[in-house]
């Protein structure tokens, strides 16, 4: 309470970029890029873990079912995979291979599997950019519209929080199937084909992250508007809309901001569901296709992949956190 | 009910009038005990039987015969439902449990093991946390193959880090607290003193998270069965109902979306029971 009347932070701009302060904030950064590469780099392990843990051959799947070979012929597979060398050197291959963006090679499509990751990449990230948009234009409008006022509004809103958070993402798709693609015949209920197409599975994957984002920006905004630096606002005649726009939104957009990696999962993992039920191509539908025929290596890509992108998201969110709040600026350089 | 001491009104914490309030405790009641009745004695709230096939009225429309209708082999849905809550929630429960035991142990180890090991389970945890759950769930269902308890072990490995995280967390706190400092200066042993004071000192928390918990284990039991990876084709279990019933939505919408209902319902029931826990938590901690 002290702290943030003594310094609104809505209008500091923080202090200047002094060499000291340049400093602290590279070691800082510094210290993030570590973590991040040891959480890649125990993902990578956890990965190699689950493809020693799996049973069965790897050279029999590779083979195909009912397919008989020469024991000369699998063991050039197995040198072919590198799979007759000892666990401590597979490891070690498994890494470097990995370091030169080489995920291996998939056992049912026989395609490099960063090759097939990509060729899917296109519908599920036009599908998770627009859930993105979706959850971020209505939690705000939500949030915005309620904090602190229209308790009648603000009510529904926060049920229907509760219903995003809580019901399954696959059943709101069937749903939504049901009634727009069956019943009232508007948008189509299957395929990737065209913008309509995009309509009912956005709509889907971004409830979640909706409820979510509107809970914490109201959460953030109320706590805002209680500060004194609020008041002041409204007292030089500024609209409550003004108010929570211009001065609260910045300190709740902080805690939203804290959200940003566990979007990022929500709405990567969530494709696996949605793409399910839509029957559309794309990174989950690959994604089960390979847990369905134990297709290891595109199942330890794609793992690999969504701990990248929450690595990757985490850094950003934790730098956009410095933009929005210059306090926290100060605060690494007090350590 | 009594002992409720009334926390500082705040902007963000409203307390809710009280007729309101009243009403929602009473539909969350009813509703908990409709499912705890559906999971021990489904035949008492249905005389219809979830096997029973009939030829002659495949994918029938909801009536009074058959409230939800029937599916594809003419059984009834709302028998099918009701019997499917067992093997639903069981799962859902039981991986739960599972996820809170184990990230007890880890996080109580974390937390008084000694630095070494702290640095070492708390590296792996922030590993574990860093995949998103589902995919974590389904890496483990690539190694052991699909079935109905395998979907419970993925969910289990899913969920334990953050009990995990959240147990080493409060065992570090209740590690310092005044209460801990005397039983040590009374000669309390070091595993008594785990067991007897910082542990239920530090599961209060993560009990009323795990009673959330519950409707989020019971969404992924449900969503990899959705996905075909849990039990076997037409056994009455609520995720699976839901992936037979998407290839009849053009013809018969019943058939996927009441089993459907009654998930989204139960994972309600369990997420507000979840979140009244921990409010009554947090009011504890200020009064």
């Amino acid at each position: 309470m002290h702290v943030l009347e003594q310094a609104p932070a809505t209008e500091d701009r923080g202090p200047a970029p002094e060499p000291a302060c340049r400093r602290a904030v590279l070691r800082h950064l510094l210290r993030h890029l570590f973590s991040g590469a040891a959480v890649l780099l125990g993902a990578a392990t956890l990965t190699f873990t689950a493809l020693q843990l799996a049973p069965g051959d790897p050279v029999a799947v590779l083979l195909g079912p009912g397919t008989s070979a020469s024991p000369q012929v699998r063991a050039e597979i197995r040198a072919e995979y590198g799979l007759d060398e000892p666990a401590p050197l597979r490891y070690v291959h498994y890494l470097s291979r990995l370091a030169r963006g080489d995920l291996g090679t998939s056992y049912q499509l026989q395609q490099p599997v960063s090759e097939v990751i990509v060729d899917q990449l296109r519908p599920t990230a036009e599908l998770a950019a627009a859930a993105l948009v979706l959850a971020v234009l209505t939690g705000m409008a939500f949030a915005v519209a309620t904090a602190g006022r229209r308790p009648g509004l603000r009510a529904a809103v926060m049920a229907w929080e509760s219903l995003a958070l809580s019901v399954p993402s696959f059943w709101v798709g069937i749903v939504l199937v049901s009634v727009f693609s069956f019943q009232l015949r508007i948008f189509p209920g299957a395929g990737a084909q065209g913008a309509a197409s995009l309509v009912l599975p956005s709509v889907t994957l971004a409830m979640p992250a909706a409820g979510a984002l509107s809970r914490t920006l109201r959460e953030g905004l109320e706590a805002a508007l209680a500060q004194p630096f609020a008041a002041a606002a409204r007292a030089r005649g500024l609209s409550p809309t003004g108010v929570t726009m211009r001065h609260a939104l910045r300190h709740a957009a902080a805690s939203a901001l804290n959200l940003g990696g566990w979007l990022a999962g929500t709405l990567l993992a969530g494709t696996v569901l949605v793409e399910t039920v839509f029957a559309r191509p794309g990174l989950g539908a690959l994604t089960v296709q390979a847990v369905t025929d134990r297709d290891m290596p595109v199942v330890m890509g794609v793992v690999l992949t969504s701990a990248l992108v929450a690595a990757v998201v985490f850094t950003v969110v934790d730098l956009l956190q410095r933009v929005f709040d210059p306090r926290l600026r100060i605060e690494v350089m007090d350590r | 009910m009594t002992n409720v001491v009334a926390a500082p009104p705040t902007l963000s914490d409203r307390p809710a009038p009280r007729l309101v309030a009243r009403a929602s405790t009473i539909l969350l009641t009813g509703t908990l005990l409709l499912i705890a009745l559906a999971v021990t004695a489904p035949g008492i709230l249905t005389g219809a039987s979830p096997t029973a096939v009939d030829p002659s009225g495949v994918l029938a429309a909801p009536s009074g015969s058959h409230w939800w209708g029937t599916d594809q082999l003419g059984r009834d849905v709302c028998a099918r439902v009701l019997y499917g809550a067992r093997a639903s929630l069981l799962l859902g429960v039981g991986s739960v449990a599972l996820a809170v035991g184990i990230g007890a142990a880890l996080g109580l180890a974390a937390a008084l093991g000694g630095r070494l090991v702290d640095l070492v389970l708390t590296r792996v945890m922030d590993v574990l946390i860093a995949i998103p759950p589902l995919m974590l769930a389904l890496l483990v269902i690539a190694v052991l193959g699909p079935g109905s308890g395998r979907t419970m072990i993925a969910t289990v490995v899913a969920l334990t880090p953050l009990y995990g995280r959240l147990l080493r967390a409060e065992a570090m706190v209740a590690r310092r607290a005044g209460y801990v400092e005397a039983a040590r200066g009374l000669g309390v042993g070091r595993m008594a003193l785990v067991v007897r004071h910082v542990l239920p000192n530090a599961l209060g928390p993560a009990l009323a998270l795990a009673t959330t918990g519950v409707g989020s284990a019971i969404v992924y039991v449900a969503g990899l069965s959705f996905l075909g990876l849990g039990p076997q084709p037409s056994t009455a279990q609520w995720g699976l109902m839901l992936a037979e019933g998407r290839d009849f939505l053009r013809s018969a919408w019943w058939v996927g979306v009441c089993p459907g209902a009654a998930l989204a319902l139960t994972v309600l029931a369990f997420q507000a029971a979840g979140r009244r826990a921990q409010q009554r938590l947090v009011r504890r901690d200020v009064g």
